[in-house]
């Protein structure tokens, strides 16, 4: 069991990503039906002994007590049968208030939890009559502290303990019950230098956490679970320890890895993507212990470009790989799903009527008669090609996404900068990802959104010097040299000498520059999307079969785009109640009981 | 270079015309459906900050709103007894007529629904590697035997494949197959060139569909499939235009081209008096396209049959799937 320790919300939780609260608050009811996942069910199997020594008989008590005062009860009206039907269904009655002897008529989400003490809690007679006549008998636990001391049922006659039930069990926090693999400090600016983030993560933790979740009670496979954008270090801790109790109170036995890295770029979404192919490149050492195990791999949002530079080429070499609503583009691993509508939807309106050999989104095509030279791979095209068509890849997407969703009709840098100055932090706004790549390259002057950005290249700003030049007498050989798009910053890539102006693109870093700040994407992301190149069976659409049907919160989903969707970060933002059945989906294509 | 004056501009333009939406909402019949529930959403950047115009359509079945945004407009229907509809994405470019079709709740009935549809994590329809006529019982959810436990041929699929080669991203042969090579070690499997051409190679391949029997078929329908509506397919199956056969091609180096917005009615299991009428025929929808996959032949589709002979009802009620709950597939939601 774990310390109550996470953030919690009714339905969906209002913090969005969740802060880490070292030491649980008591604020007296259960925190919304999201806080559900840190209690866990205790059976009183007090049939027998009531019928010996029934709960009337006088001076007899039957009490609840824990030696350090770490626990806390929630009483309910649950069977033993039934006692897990609070993590799969929306329970409106059955739970007890704030009157110990009332009755048990509330939902879960308002429930009342009562502070065990030593001294204890004495049980209110008619709870034990439910125990005796209705099968009742099913408390939530929830640990306020650490603890290794046993809850104890005492039953007393006259203040005398005659009779006395111990539960062993251990109250950790959920971190000790984990790996967690700190790569916050591998990420440099572009110059080189060090970065250090504002906020710093725990070290890395990567042995066998031992008590209380030793490797040995594992079934001895990995799963490895990436963050996504703006996620710093606190915020890293509450995601990390959500997926962690979803899955192991849905009977995952994985080994659990949290992966922190430096995505909290502010509104420099462009950097984010620099660090993650940083990250991505060393992943794989980093997880080594790991030593040839069976390994699932899990990336929400941007960590899937963390994820998929490690297998493209980083030397990484997961079992299987859950991309969740990944911040992406589709072309960047396969090309078969992308038509000429969506191009054209993702140029930048001002460049829709200007012949598509002047992007810098395909100039990289201008060196396709010359294989080895490196502008070849200066494009999204592909990039991760290895990592749909070699490894087993399974994307889980939701047409409902909005701050990933594709906005068809929505393609103007200048109408970029509101939704992006709302919705930089991929929390609220609509289509953000789009925007900032209809960004790249513009100052500005043409999109104020430029100036979150740290600085730009390429993209879609253009060069005056073709201003008055007919497209049809501006040659690829002039292109070469001088692209029709903005200047980029090393001058070296459109140098006459074509072996310097290679070499310096096959830099990795130029590339990650260029792919992060310079080069758009001429197709939508996968978050909304399936993936046409990977088996049918490996897309899963969470909206239709990550939930069950006809239930979903209304609380963050106002509004008629997003009433019933599944939102971006839901998989973890919306209570397990909802969206149990993705994790069950993970959970079974892993493997992982 | 646009200067930042444009962003102005375009929002000052925007709020002082923005876009009319008109609305006209009929039922199945073509008949106005008064009082029905609209909501024109003029999205903004967030949730919460939509311009919401709400109204009943009137007698005539109409209803409409002005507004501005800077993305798109949505649009959702709703009335008693009708199947709603929500429409998204309805361009913020012009003024809008828009004509929506709620059709009725009727009579929903249990029927053997599956969904092997893309995105539901299900495998679909294998071929084995057949270029045989291979027979498929809707009512069982299978091949019928010798390939599945199935036992009455409703459709009959034929499909081929041709490895036209390597697809042009694979420069070097030879790294490549290291690189696949790592990621079936990665997942404990055995590696063979066959896999490695299915996975990397350029593939066509054809679909053909039959039926056993004289007047089974299938009926193709376009102009009254409803994308919008959780009912997209008329309630009930047509008494005529059936055709014995239909055929597909595909590849996995073009884009995909399975419609979203057209399914098939199909009418199976056909028993003929001696003067070649029908006597007895079961029918079944198939919403959306047939889709393969072309390199790995993998059919996928979802569809729902009616088992009761002669009824052509295909309103599906969800409660009630005649496949087990447990049932790969028979998760369906929509009617």
């Amino acid at each position: 069991m774990t310390v109550n320790n996470t953030d919690s919300g009714p339905d969906w939780v209002t913090n969005l990503w969740g802060g880490f609260l070292e030491d649980a608050v008591d604020i007296g009811t259960i925190h919304g039906t999201r806080d559900l996942v840190d209690y866990f069910p205790v059976f009183l199997d007090l049939k027998q002994l009531l019928t010996v020594l029934p709960a009337t008989t006088t001076g007899v008590k039957y009490k609840l007590k824990h030696e350090t005062g770490a626990l806390n009860v929630v009483f309910t009206n649950l069977t033993r049968a039934t006692a897990f039907d609070y993590q799969r269904t929306p329970l409106t009655t059955g739970f007890g208030g704030t009157e110990l002897h009332g009755a048990l008529n509330k939902a879960p989400g308002d429930a009342t939890k009562w502070h065990l003490t030593a001294a204890g809690l004495e049980l209110p007679v008619e709870y034990l009559s439910l125990i005796q006549n209705n099968d009742g008998g099913v408390i939530l636990i929830d640990g306020r502290s650490a603890t290794d001391k046993p809850l104890v049922l005492a039953v007393e006659k006259d203040g005398a303990t005659i009779a006395e039930i111990k539960l062993e069990l251990r109250i950790s926090p959920v971190e000790q019950m984990f790996r967690h693999v700190n790569l916050t400090g591998v990420t440099t600016q572009y110059n080189g230098a060090a970065i250090t983030p504002s906020l710093s993560a725990p070290a890395s933790r990567t042995g066998d956490p031992g008590v209380p979740w030793p490797d040995s009670l594992t079934n001895g496979k990995y799963f490895v679970f990436v963050h996504g954008y703006n996620v710093d270090a606190e915020k890293a801790r509450g995601w990390q320890t959500e997926v962690f109790k979803r899955l192991h109170v849905l009977g995952s036995k994985a080994r659990f890895v949290g992966v922190t890295w430096h995505g909290a770029t502010g509104k420099d979404y462009h950097k984010a993507v620099f660090h993650a192919f940083q990250t991505g490149n060393v992943l794989s050492s980093y997880l080594s212990f790991t030593n040839g195990a069976d390994v699932t791999v899990a990336a929400h949002s941007l960590g899937n470009m963390v994820v998929s530079q490690a297998i493209q080429d980083g030397g990484f070499a997961p079992s299987r790989y859950f991309m969740i609503n990944a911040a992406v583009p589709i072309e960047a691993y396969e090309l078969s799903s992308i038509d000429a509508a969506q191009r054209l939807d993702m140029t930048e309106d001002d460049w829709k009527s200007r012949d598509t050999r002047f992007f810098a989104a395909n100039w990289n095509l201008l060196f396709a008669s010359t294989p080895a030279d490196y502008r070849n791979e200066l494009t999204w095209r592909e990039r991760f090609l290895s990592v749909r068509r070699d490894f087993e890849c399974h994307n889980f997407y939701s047409p409902g996404e909005d701050v990933v969703a594709d906005m068809p009709g929505v393609d103007s840098a200048s109408v970029a900068a509101a939704i992006w100055n709302d919705g930089s932090d991929f929390v609220r706004g609509r289509g953000a990802w789009k925007m900032q790549e209809l960004v790249k390259g513009v100052n500005w002057t043409t999109s104020p959104a430029a100036a979150f950005m740290e600085r730009g290249q390429g993209g879609w700003d253009a060069d005056l010097a073709y201003l008055l030049t007919p497209d049809a007498q501006i040659t690829n050989e002039q292109l070469k040299t001088r692209p029709y798009f903005d200047e980029f910053l090393e001058a070296d890539l459109i140098d006459a000498d074509t072996t310097r102006a290679s070499a310096k693109a096959g830099e990795a870093k130029v590339q990650y520059d260029l792919l992060a700040r310079g080069l758009p994407a001429l197709s939508y992301a996968v978050a909304a999307h399936q993936l046409g190149s990977i088996p049918s069976a490996q897309n899963f659409n969470m909206e239709t079969y990550g939930r069950v049907s006809s239930r979903w919160p209304t609380e963050g989903h106002s509004g008629t785009t997003a009433q019933g969707h599944w939102l971006h970060s839901d998989f973890r933002n919306v209570a397990l109640l909802y969206v149990y059945p993705m994790y069950e989906a993970m959970i079974a294509k892993g493997s992982l009981k | 270079m646009k200067p930042m004056l444009c962003l102005s501009f375009f929002l000052l333009l925007s709020s002082l015309f923005g876009n009319e939406v008109r609305l006209r909402v009929v039922d199945e019949t073509g008949a106005p459906v008064e009082g029905a529930n609209a909501v024109i959403s003029f999205l903004g950047v967030q949730q919460g900050q939509d311009d919401e115009r709400k109204g009943l359509t009137d007698k005539d079945g109409r209803v409409s709103a002005s507004g501005t945004t800077i993305l798109s407009i949505c649009v959702t229907a709703k009335k008693e007894g009708h199947y709603d509809a929500r429409i998204y994405n309805l361009t913020r470019k012009r003024d809008i007529d828009q004509l929506i079709v709620l059709p009725r709740i009727t009579k929903p009935i249990p029927l053997y629904a599956l969904d092997f549809r893309v995105g539901s994590g299900l495998d679909g329809i294998r071929f084995q590697d057949r270029c045989e006529w291979l027979g498929y019982d809707l009512e069982a959810g299978d091949w019928v035997q010798p390939y599945g436990k199935g036992k009455t041929v409703d459709i009959r699929f034929r499909f081929k494949n041709a490895f036209l080669g390597y697809e042009v991203n694979v420069k070097d042969l030879a790294k490549e197959m290291v690189s696949s090579r790592r990621g079936y070690a990665a997942r404990k499997e055995e590696w063979t060139e066959e896999k490695f051409k299915r996975d990397a190679g350029k593939w066509d391949a054809e679909l053909e569909i039959s039926f056993p029997g004289e007047k089974e078929g299938l009926c193709e329908e376009v102009e009254r499939f409803l994308p919008y509506s959780a009912l997209k397919m008329p309630h009930q199956a047509p008494a005529d235009g059936y055709v014995p056969t239909w055929h597909y091609t595909a590849n996995n180096y073009s884009p995909r081209t399975a419609r979203e917005n057209a399914g098939f009615f199909l009418r199976t299991r056909v028993k003929l008096d001696k003067d070649g009428n029908i006597v007895s025929a079961n029918y079944a929808k198939i919403i959306g396209d047939f889709q393969i996959d072309a390199a790995r032949g993998h059919l996928v589709f979802s569809y729902y049959f009616n088992p009761e002979p002669n009824d052509r009802n295909l309103e599906f009620d969800p409660k009630k799937n005649l496949f087990p709950a447990s049932f790969p597939g028979a998760n369906v939601n929509d009617p």
